[in-house]
């Protein structure tokens, strides 16, 4: 089963299509999440996601605006897709029939 | 300082793969991040990627079984030629005389005393150059092995790169029919402007 972040890294490739490469999934993560993403930890889960074989990964074409230097593009294979909607199910049915209450607030899910 | 930031963050990349390398300062670029938020992004990476290396069994074994070993050998053989060395030319800078050279048995200790030296501190000099080579080749044997550990990788590059190649020259105004009909085999849309 995905890990938290490796699904959300998996969500934004899945949300580029073909676009998705390291720069833009982590500014797509920082963007929908409001949570800073380094490039170490999204490196290392992209690692992880393509030694598992959810993503694949090769290197892109080279950009001025990158100084030249090529991308690493990622796309989401058919059983990344099959784990991350596994993950989605399990946290939409852990989560049926859950209160979260805190001492001020109580929200119903 | 900014320059000071970029030129470590350099320096650091030495430890990735080229092709990560490439990919990270990529995005570095055109996240536009200042030279110290860089150095902050790479100092995590580099720190993550060792962290990795040393989660395996290997590493421990080489690092008790060969490094721990290998480098105590060489600080005690430093430190004796060193002591011995210090003693002797301690004694020949301070009584120092040209009798030294005029009298052959004391002439053939000196020769003798300057010819060990120097042996021994070429043979230092080699032992640590072969220690710089060992880690060189085992730096290298770690990149290859990521680079295996990441399945298709290395067998897609050149198809990819050879695919950027005809998307460039289709892109151009001066449209390569071949170019052309090579992103239409492969299913992949022209890009332009890039």
């Amino acid at each position: 089963m995905l890990g938290e972040f490796e699904y959300v890294v998996v969500a934004a490739a899945v949300r580029l299509g073909d676009d998705a490469y390291g720069a833009a999934i982590r500014q797509e993560i920082e963007d929908t999440t409001k949570r800073r993403c380094s490039t170490g930890s999204l490196y290392t889960a992209l690692d992880r996601l393509e030694s598992k074989g959810l993503i694949k990964t090769w290197m892109g074409g080279a950009t001025a605006e990158r100084g030249g230097r090529a991308k690493r593009m990622i796309r989401v294979t058919p059983h990344g897709i099959r784990a991350a909607a596994a993950f989605y199910d399990a946290v939409i049915h852990v989560s049926r029939g859950v209160v979260w209450t805190t001492p001020h607030t109580k929200v119903r899910s | 300082m900014n320059r000071i930031c970029w030129w470590l963050v350099a320096k650091l990349s030495r430890g990735l793969t080229p092709d990560e390398r490439d990919a990270v300062r990529g995005d570095f670029a055109e996240l536009r991040l200042t030279g110290g938020q860089a150095l902050r992004e790479m100092l995590g990476l580099v720190a993550r990627r060792e962290a990795e290396a040393w989660r395996g069994r290997r590493a421990w074994i080489v690092l008790a079984g060969a490094v721990i070993p290998l480098a105590m050998l060489l600080g005690v053989v430093s430190n004796r030629i060193a002591d011995t060395g210090a003693v002797y030319g301690w004694l020949y800078v301070n009584n120092w005389s040209p009798a030294i050279l005029d009298t052959p048995g004391a002439r053939r200790d000196f020769f003798q005393f300057v010819q060990k030296f120097a042996l021994q501190c070429a043979a230092l000099i080699g032992a640590s150059w072969i220690g710089g080579i060992v880690a060189r080749l085992a730096r290298a044997a770690r990149h290859r092995d990521q680079r295996r550990a990441v399945p298709g990788r290395p067998a897609d590059r050149p198809r990819v790169r050879a695919l950027d190649g005809a998307r460039r020259r289709a892109s151009s105004p001066a449209l390569s029919l071949k170019a052309a009909c090579r992103l239409n085999e492969a299913g992949l849309p022209r890009r332009c402007g890039t």
